[in-house]
Order: C-alpha cells, then sequence, then structure tokens
C-alpha cells in the first residue's frame, strides 16, 4: 500500500490518516468555527503588522528629503537685499573655511512659471528654482539620490549643458498637477506660458525639490525667460519670425476649432492660414494636439505684437488651450551661453541671486551656525525640517515600541487560547487516548499526529488571514484614489514585509516550543492514569 | 508448569504511593481459557488489571531475588520498565494484549470501524484483511455491517459494548484483559455477550482475564476463578476458587 498524502502530510499507515483527519476536525471546532476564530485573531493581528509597518514606511519616505541638510537663505528678501554682497562673502569664506564644514551652492533663482496642464486644460503656476550645471554637483547628486528619483528620462546622473537648454526636473507634485500620466512625459514635451510659449524636455520626476520648488532649471534658463523682452539675453539676433503655430488641444471638434481660429486671426490681425498638421514628431506637446500654421504676414510680429495676438486667443479661445509659438529655439539659452564661464557672465555674478543655499553635513552643527547668522545679519534659518527629523525619531521609537508590544499581546493571546483550547480538548479525550495507548499505539504517533495537527491549524489559519490580508491590501489599493484614503495605505506589504514574516516565525516557534510541551507532559501521564483521569 | 503461564507471580505487591493493596505470594494465570477475577468492591481487582495489562505502575517493592513476575514465560523486572524501558511497554501492550473496558472508551468523532482500526495492530497492507475479521466478528456479535460507518453517538448503549468487544478481539493478540466488560449491560446481554466471548477465545486458542462482580458469570463461564480477599494485614490476597483442566495448544494459530 502506497503512502497517502493530503495537502500538508504524507502519511505512512492508514490509522496516522484517520487519527489526523478525524481529530483535526474535532480540534478545528463545529463548522471550522476555532479556525475561523483563529484565522480572524491572526489576520487582524498580523494587519497591525502590515499597517503600522506602512506608517513607518510612509513616515520615512515622507522624511527621507534628499534636502533635509540643505538650507535656504531667501537673499532677495527685503531684509537681507541691503546686505546681499557681505552675505555672499561671509558664505563663500566660511564655506572655504570649513569652520561649520559646509558646502554651498552658487546660487538660486526664484520663479513662477505657468505650465498648460494636460487633461483639464487651462493652466497652473509652479515654483521654479534654478542651479549652476558648472558648481551645483552636491545639490545635483541630492536631487538624483536613488530614493529621490522616480523616473529618469534624461540620465540625469549624466546632464550635460545641451540637454539643460530646455530641460528641467519636475516634482511628483507637478506631474499631478498637470494632470497627466508620467509615461507621457517620456515623449512629450510640457508647455509653458512665460511671454511666449516655451516647450520644456523632463529630464526626469523626482519625489522633492530643494526648498518645496515644483521645477529645478538651470540659471539660464531661468534667467533667459525671466528677462524676455527686456534684452536679447538668449543670444540670439532676433526675436522676430513670420512664420507662426497656433497649438490647440481639440478633440472631434477640429474643423470649427479651425474655423474660428483662422477667422479670428484673419480679421484682427491680418494672418492667413498655412497648413496644419498633427503635432510635430520632434515636440510632441503634452497639453496640445494639433498645430496650425500660419504665414503669409505682411511683417514680422514683434513682441508686442505677438503678446496681444497671445492675449487675443487666451480668451477668445479659451476651452481650446490655445498657444502660440514661433520657432521655440529663440527662447531657450544659447549653446555657447550655457557652456560660458559661470563667473564671467552676469547670470551669476552681475545678477543678485534670490537664495543662497549651503549644506550643512553634520545637523548638529546647525545651531551653533544659526548662532552666528543671527547675530551678524539677524538672520534666522528654517530648521522646521531638523525638527520634524527629530520628531521622526521619537515617533518613530514608540511605534515600533506600540508594534511589537501589540503583536506580542496578540500572539500572547492567540497562544494561550490555542493552548487551552487544546488543553482542554486532550483532557476531554484523555480517556480514549488512554485506550489507544492500553492498546500499544506508541506514543510518538499521538505527540506526531497532534503537532502534525497544531501545525496544520495554525498554517491554515495563517494562509488564510495571509489571503484575506492580500486581498484587503489589494482592494485598498485599487480603490484608495478613488476612495480618498490616506496615502500611507499604499504602503501596506505583504510579501516583502520582513516585520510579518518575523512575526509568524516567532509564532509559529513559540507554538511549536508551547504544545511540544504540552504533549509531553500529557503524555508522560501512564494509559491507567489517562483512562481513569488520574491526575 | 510455567511454560503454560499467560502471567505468574511470585512473590508481587501492589500499591499507590507507599501504601500496598495486594500482596499476592504465588499465583499462575494459564495462557489459554476464562480467567475470572472476583472480589468485593475496591478491593484491587482492577489494579491488578491495570497492572499486570502494564497500563499503571503499581508494582510495589520488587526484589529481583524473592520477587517473580513473568508474561508468556518471559520474565520482567516491572519497576524497570515503567522506568527505563518505556519502548519495551509499549512492544507488549502492542503485540500481547487487548482490552475491554466498563465504558467503551469510544472516539465519538471516529466512525466505529475507525475506533476499531486505531486500535488494531496492522501493517498497511493487512487493512482489508482486518476489515474482514471485523465483518465476521460483528456476525457473531450480531451487528448489522452498516454500523462500521456510524459514529458511536448514534448506537445504542449495548451495541457500543459489542463494539468494543469486537474492537478488542480484531487482529493479533494473545491475552484479553477485560475489566467489568458487561458492568453496565444486564444479565442477559452480559450471558449473550460472555458465551460469544468464550467461544472466540476457546476457538482462537487465547486467555481472558476478566474482572467481574458476577460470580455467577464466573462460575457458569470461567476455567478458573480468582478471588481477592482482605486479609488481617491491611492488604488482600488471592486465592483460587475454581481451576479447570484447559491447556494451551501449541500451534493452533488465531
Amino acid at each position: 500500500m502506497k503512502p497517502e498524502r493530503s495537502l500538508f502530510f504524507k502519511f505512512k499507515h492508514p490509522k496516522e490518516r484517520i487519527f489526523h483527519r478525524r481529530e483535526y476536525n474535532s480540534v478545528k471546532g463545529k463548522k471550522s468555527g476555532i479556525l475561523v476564530m483563529l484565522t480572524v485573531l491572526l489576520f487582524f493581528s498580523l494587519f497591525s503588522v502590515v499597517l503600522g509597518k506602512a506608517g513607518l514606511d510612509y513616515l520615512n519616505y515622507k522624511m527621507n528629503d534628499p534636502f533635509i541638510k540643505w538650507f535656504n537663505i531667501p537673499v532677495s528678501n527685503h531684509s537681507y537685499r541691503h546686505n546681499y554682497a557681505e552675505i555672499k562673502k561671509f558664505f563663500d569664506e566660511n564655506a572655504a573655511s570649513h569652520e561649520f564644514s559646509f558646502s554651498k551652492s552658487t546660487g538660486s533663482y526664484r520663479a513662477l512659471w505657468k505650465f498648460y496642464r494636460s487633461e483639464g486644460g487651462g493652466t497652473i503656476l509652479a515654483f521654479v528654482q534654478s542651479f549652476n550645471f558648472w558648481e551645483d554637483k552636491d545639490l545635483i547628486n541630492s536631487i538624483c539620490e536613488e530614493d529621490n528619483l522616480i523616473y529618469d528620462f534624461g540620465d540625469v546622473k549624466n546632464l550635460t549643458p545641451e540637454k539643460l537648454q530646455d530641460g528641467v526636473i519636475i516634482s511628483i507634485n507637478l506631474v499631478k498637477d498637470l494632470e497627466c500620466d508620467i509615461a507621457d512625459l517620456k515623449t512629450n514635451k510640457i508647455m509653458i506660458q512665460d511671454g511666449d510659449n516655451l516647450p520644456l524636455t523632463v529630464l526626469a520626476v523626482v519625489k522633492s525639490l530643494p526648498n518645496r520648488s515644483q521645477v529645478f532649471a538651470e540659471n539660464r534658463l531661468v534667467v533667459t525667460l525671466n528677462n524676455y523682452g527686456e534684452s536679447n539675453v538668449s543670444g540670439s539676433s532676433s526675436f522676430e519670425s513670420n512664420e507662426l503655430s497656433v497649438y490647440v488641444k481639440v478633440n472631434d471638434n477640429e474643423a470649427r476649432v479651425k474655423t474660428e481660429i483662422s477667422a479670428l486671426l484673419k480679421s484682427e490681425f491680418g494672418l492667413t492660414y498655412g497648413d496644419e498638421r498633427a503635432a510635430k514628431p520632434d515636440l510632441n506637446l503634452l497639453s496640445q494636439n494639433k498645430v496650425m500654421t500660419f504665414y503669409d504676414l505682411s511683417e514680422n510680429l514683434d513682441l508686442s505684437a505677438r503678446r496681444r495676438i497671445s492675449t487675443k486667443l487666451a480668451e477668445d479661445l479659451y476651452p481650446y488651450n490655445a498657444a502660440l509659438m514661433y520657432d521655440h529655439s529663440l527662447l531657450i539659452p544659447h549653446e555657447s551661453m550655457v557652456y560660458g564661464d559661470p563667473e564671467s557672465k552676469d547670470y551669476s555674478t552681475g545678477n543678485m541671486f534670490d537664495i543662497l543655499s549651503f549644506k550643512i553635513e553634520d545637523l548638529s552643527a546647525i545651531s551653533p551656525f544659526q548662532d552666528v547668522v543671527l547675530e551678524k545679519y539677524k538672520m534666522e534659518l528654517d530648521l522646521s525640517q531638523v525638527e520634524a527629523k527629530e520628531n521622526f525619531g521619537v515617533v518613530s521609537f514608540m511605534s515600533i515600541f506600540l508594534i511589537l508590544s501589540l503583536v506580542f499581546f496578540a500572539g500572547f493571546a492567540i497562544l494561550i487560547y490555542l493552548f487551552n483550547l487544546m488543553k482542554s480538548h486532550l483532557e476531554k479525550i484523555s480517556m480514549n487516548l488512554g485506550t489507544f495507548l492500553a492498546f500499544g499505539m506508541p506514543k510518538e504517533f499521538l505527540y506526531k499526529g497532534y503537532l502534525r495537527i497544531i501545525f496544520r491549524l495554525i498554517a491554515s489559519a495563517t494562509l488564510l488571514s495571509l489571503v484575506f490580508l492580500t486581498g484587503i491590501i489589494l482592494a485598498i489599493r485599487l480603490t484608495m484614489y478613488a476612495l480618498h484614503l490616506p496615502e500611507f495605505l499604499g504602503y501596506m506589504e505583504v510579501f516583502t514585509n520582513i516585520w510579518l514574516w518575523l512575526a509568524i516565525a516567532v509564532f509559529g516557534g513559540v507554538s511549536f516550543v508551547l504544545f511540544r510541551n504540552l504533549l509531553k507532559s500529557f503524555l508522560s501521564c501512564p494509559p491507567g492514569d489517562l483512562i481513569y483521569n488520574r491526575s | 508448569m510455567q511454560n503454560d503461564a499467560a502471567f505468574f507471580f511470585k512473590n508481587i505487591q501492589f500499591g499507590y504511593d507507599s501504601k500496598v493493596i495486594l500482596n499476592i505470594p504465588d499465583l499462575l494465570i494459564p495462557r489459554a481459557g476464562m480467567v475470572f477475577i472476583i472480589g468485593p468492591s475496591g478491593i484491587g481487582k482492577s489494579t491488578l488489571l491495570e497492572s499486570i495489562g502494564l497500563m499503571s505502575n503499581t508494582f510495589k517493592n520488587f526484589d529481583d531475588s524473592s520477587s517473580e513476575f513473568s508474561i508468556l514465560n518471559e520474565n520482567f523486572n516491572p519497576e524497570y520498565l515503567w522506568k527505563r524501558d518505556e519502548n519495551k511497554l509499549t512492544s507488549i501492550r502492542e503485540k500481547l494484549f487487548s482490552f475491554i473496558f466498563q465504558t467503551t472508551n469510544l472516539m465519538s468523532n471516529f466512525s466505529v470501524l475507525e475506533n476499531i482500526l486505531m486500535a488494531a495492530n496492522f501493517t498497511p497492507d493487512e487493512q482489508n484483511k482486518i476489515e474482514s475479521e471485523v465483518k465476521l466478528l460483528l456476525k457473531k456479535m450480531s451487528l448489522p455491517d452498516d454500523i462500521l460507518d456510524r459514529s458511536p453517538q448514534e448506537i445504542s448503549g449495548g451495541q457500543k459494548q459489542r463494539v468494543a468487544f469486537v474492537r478488542a478481539l480484531v487482529g493479533q493478540f494473545s491475552i484479553l484483559l477485560a475489566d467489568e466488560p458487561t458492568g453496565n449491560l444486564d444479565i442477559e446481554n452480559s450471558k449473550a455477550l460472555f458465551g460469544i466471548l468464550s467461544d472466540h477465545i476457546k476457538e482462537k486458542n487465547k486467555v481472558a482475564v476478566i474482572v467481574t462482580h458476577h460470580s455467577e458469570l464466573a462460575h457458569e463461564y470461567g476455567n478458573m476463578i480468582i478471588e481477592i480477599l482482605p486479609t488481617k494485614n491491611g492488604y488482600a490476597t488471592t486465592r483460587v476458587l475454581k481451576k479447570e483442566a484447559f491447556t494451551f495448544k501449541e500451534g493452533v494459530k488465531s
């Protein structure tokens, strides 16, 4: 006769199978009541572990700011503006002396750019902060840290000046505001409305950017756009062009849009329709999907004329997200500018930076440094991030302690429950087990038999609770955005959750020791004592 | 004489803690036949049965030089067995003994057949043979075949007792030990069961050692009757009331 197998075990003798089947059914209770109860208890215990770990991971993610060691001084602020040169000198000198062991950035410009949105139409405003490609390697490295980098479309760890001519790094928050899929940013440019409209290449999407900004661009691009219209800072010979492209978002109303735009431009500005194309392959835009080009202009349009057209289009064709574009290469910094000597151009020395940033490796040194700058320049640093980090440490410790306590007490309660269940079961049938022993059944048979039963009960309850847990987590993930559930729930993990497996392993190990001792103690009685209930 | 002994006792005492309750100076229980143990309640009948069935260690003051205890002609030091050789105890129980208790001790969550199989000594290949033997015994006990699939909770008290008899008689054993096996039955049913048991024991050339209160049943079916009676020393002792010539037939297989 071949050994009989069940889902869990291989039985060598028919008696083993009979005993296992009958006693397992008895231990798991009527209608599997005990198994259900155990599954529920385990489910809530494991759910607590998963939830606690998710909360901690979420907090950790939130707190794991690559810029925690970066401090920003808003030197364009009225309070510091008159001391700008002195403050900059102080930072340059102290960075060189390493008295406080900090490294500094050359300085940044801040700007507000208006972006065309993808789905909802209209525009949104986003904070921009600039950096110096040649000197701010530390800052760029912080941005490109593995934990911060979500999508890398442009190999940002190997940035080149060419990439930064029209390339920007944006935060995940901006992606949400733009109402687009991240994947779309790989092939489509985002367009800003700043005087004229300019398509930008997204080099990377990151978790966060310095100073809570949403766009990170090279100094020269920011300066070029800030100064656009005031002077010929781009390095190109002329801003004028006789070609005008209108970018619009159309659906099934294309013919009507074309008629309306053509009529408007003809009647108001005397522009003649030239041709129409789908968005150029080399210039796929995220927000507009159709381009119409107008030629045959009587004369080149200067900046003020273009602004009038732009205003009119924005007012009259608002629903179509209409944007004008000339030769967009006119707007981005000329290649020679990007490669220029950073110290010799007015972008870095002639202009006042809006922000001076520095990085302190040892956060405990920030307080003495704060004292110095407060006394010298009445300058207060924003230490909220540092304090938040310290608070996180406390919260994290408390959470771990509470989770461990919860797991301990839950596990303890479950084990007590199981232990009493098994003990009372054995006591109830001690007469029968004694009879089996009297007939010559080896104690090892009962010992192994009950260990198998307990193992199967715990393994079944654990498996079931894990299945429910996985199902619940899946359901939460699928519905969390629709139901506006807290974001930290998205951090719940089952299979990669080391805490969960550790809790299960400890629970299994303690169960084994506990039940082994119970069975050894129970079976140490002679059969006669079991049959006649002599303790 | 000792060669035909299921049990042989010489200078053996039984008791609990430090108290001796039964002293057997010399007693031989033959290897075949129906042996009844009678005596007043609480005198030590069940203690004796438990001890010789190796269910409890109530042996006292065993002295290698003056005491002797043998099962099927093999001498044992029972105190040593209990302390040092539990595997041997299990092996003796498995190979030699079978039991019937006053309370049937059937597992209510097992079917009747499963209860019988759990107590039987068989290899996996012998399951079908054992089940056939069970069916034959059911017929002898006037029990229907379909009772095998039922739970002990679904059958009457009398049927349970008959199932306990079947459980005891099935498979390989040499000595049947029964403690008040018909204690819960009326006299007619008791007689019927003892009749079947007596026939089976004689047919299979085995010995049944039975504790009972019914001395009339003992006299009717017993080949040997051992009475346990009190003494002035504070412990009980044994006396053989009846002993028929009923000898073990060498070579007769069960």
